[in-house]
């Protein structure tokens, strides 16, 4: 009976352990803290928005973001995901969460206008879109669910409409796409691992990579998809004053200036034809 | 019934304490099930992409399984042997793959064998593109699954009793004879059985082969690459391809258990 009798407590001990342990999860769940589901271009815009966010309030606040594909964050949503934000690169993924029921359509504000570049690795020296046909070029692209992938396709298919290129061209440069990836940072982390020649990305992951080994080429106007960045709160939201709180901080001067500064565009510049270069 | 004996109760008591865990395990199956739609399944099952998927899975699984084998044995063999001895630490080095996170695994397959990578460099210079084919998919495959194929077989080889090896070479048998004649009919259950882990391991595969080879329909998009895809735009056909393979892990399941336990 020895083995038995140290056995006894060690189970009352490890299930009490465990107990203590979710009760202090439980507490560190329930602090106040917004949630914000955001698509992956906006990691460094949005975490700058937060961080002067949190200097312009009383006390200290918790902001927690899920940078993600819009998609993937839409069906994360779609599926009951707890959240009080949610950024989306276009308008379908923002309709997928309304349509799930849990954003109000009159809630949907316009965030910034962004526009996309050719993003290649250093020493590639690409000069215009045409380059990307090359049949040498390995090229990928965030997948045809992905916001920036729906813009891609979109460029692509703007730009065939031009004699000079020719009515091929989209298929031309689909055929050196050898990867379709879940996000467009992951497209992005291809390029500067010198993996992939090239790839179609924001103008403001441009700017946010501009201290790594890559080039950036810009794209004419003439050829942009229209490309608004949405954000909404969720109905359900845990602080919806805190949620409108930073929606409005993200409107206010102070906030335009960090989307600019971070390569977006206001969004009046959205509406109208977009200014040159 | 109040049990009296400290050990009918401890039995008792165990079934309780089991369940919760059984169940937990049971949940996924059971969520799929609940959230099918039988009306689309001829849908979902004829949207090229499926098909697409299930191609690549099938042929990359399999190639990389035969794979697995023809270069594990020679390894499960010479590591069965070395069971004392400096050499058994060895024994690690196919042990790590196992319990090493695959996206770690795909992102260090990348780092080594991709364009820059230092292995990959030296392939470049042949024109040679590891990553974003096919066989990158194999690659990471190998890479996950040979691993277990050989803990199984080693496993297996060791069945062997000492005294009966050394009885065919001492009948004048050479190393191959005794290895095809007294080794492998012992081993072959064990064999058999990592062969089949082997090729389980390769079909769940998604980390490292989303890293290392990226998705490309028809190219590198294996089958849980694919439901990864349909869950953003298509759940019923997710939920599907889902259902679809935990019917062949069911199948492999209750082969698996045919061949340890071949009484029941």
């Amino acid at each position: 009976m020895q083995s038995a009798k140290w056995k006894w407590w060690v189970f009352p001990l490890v299930a009490g352990l465990l107990a203590a342990g979710c009760g202090k999860v439980v507490e560190r769940l329930s602090e106040p803290r917004l949630s914000i589901f955001a698509a992956a271009s906006l990691r460094e815009s949005l975490t700058e928005m937060a961080r002067k966010f949190e200097q312009s309030r009383q006390q200290p606040l918790p902001i927690e973001f899920q940078f993600l594909g819009s998609q993937q964050l839409a069906t994360q949503l779609g599926q009951g995901a707890p959240a009080d934000l949610f950024f989306s690169a276009n308008h379908s993924q923002m309709q997928r969460v309304i349509e799930a029921g849990r954003v109000a359509p009159g809630q949907v504000r316009k965030v910034a206008c962004n526009r996309l570049i050719i993003l290649s690795r250093a020493g590639l020296h690409l000069e215009e879109l045409r380059d990307l046909a090359h049949p040498k070029r390995t090229l990928v692209l965030a997948s045809p669910n992905v916001p920036a992938g729906r813009y891609a396709r979109q460029l692509l298919t703007n730009a065939s409409t031009l004699d000079r290129l020719g009515k091929d061209f989209r298929h031309r440069v689909e055929a050196q796409v050898v990867s379709f990836e879940p996000n467009v940072r992951a497209a992005t982390a291809r390029v500067r691992l010198g993996e992939a020649d090239a790839t179609l990305a924001y103008a403001t992951d441009g700017k946010a990579l501009s201290n790594e080994a890559v080039e950036i080429t810009n794209i004419p106007e003439a050829w942009q998809p229209k490309i608004i960045f949405y954000a909404a709160p969720l109905k359900d939201g845990r602080h919806p004053e805190l949620a409108r709180a930073f929606l409005d901080f993200c409107g206010s001067p102070e906030g335009r200036a960090i989307w600019i500064a971070a390569g977006f565009r206001s969004t009046e510049s959205c509406d109208g034809p977009l200014p040159p270069d | 019934m109040t049990a009296s004996h400290p050990r009918t109760f401890w039995k008792e008591t165990a079934f309780w304490l089991a369940l919760p865990l059984l169940i937990f395990l049971v949940l996924p199956v059971l969520g799929l099930g609940a959230a099918l739609d039988w009306t689309k399944i001829g849908q979902a099952i004829a949207l090229p992409s499926v098909r697409s998927a299930v191609a690549v899975s099938l042929v990359t699984t399999t190639a990389a399984t035969l794979l697995s084998a023809v270069l594990g044995l020679p390894v499960a063999w010479w590591l069965a042997s070395r069971q004392r001895g400096p050499w058994r630490h060895l024994e690690a080095i196919v042990e790590f793959p196992i319990i090493l996170p695959p996206a770690v695994a795909g992102l260090g397959l990348l780092l080594a064998l991709g364009r820059n990578g230092f292995l990959g460099q030296w392939f470049e210079g042949f024109g040679w593109q590891i990553p974003f084919t096919t066989v990158a998919v194999v690659l990471a495959q190998i890479f996950v699954g040979a691993p277990l194929f050989i803990k199984h077989a080693i496993a297996g080889l060791r069945l062997v009793p000492g005294e009966l090896r050394e009885a065919a070479e001492v009948m004048g048998a050479s190393p191959l004879q005794s290895l095809r004649h007294v080794a492998l009919p012992i081993a072959a259950p064990a064999i058999a059985g990592g062969l089949v882990a082997c090729w389980a391991r390769a079909l769940g595969e998604f980390g490292a082969t989303l890293l290392f080879a990226g998705s490309f329909p028809g190219r590198t998009e294996t089958l849980p690459l694919a439901i990864y895809q349909l869950m953003e735009h298509d759940m019923q056909g997710a939920i599907i391809v889902s259902l679809l393979l935990l019917i062949v892990a069911l199948a492999v399941l209750a082969g698996l258990r045919m061949l340890w336990h071949p009484e029941t």
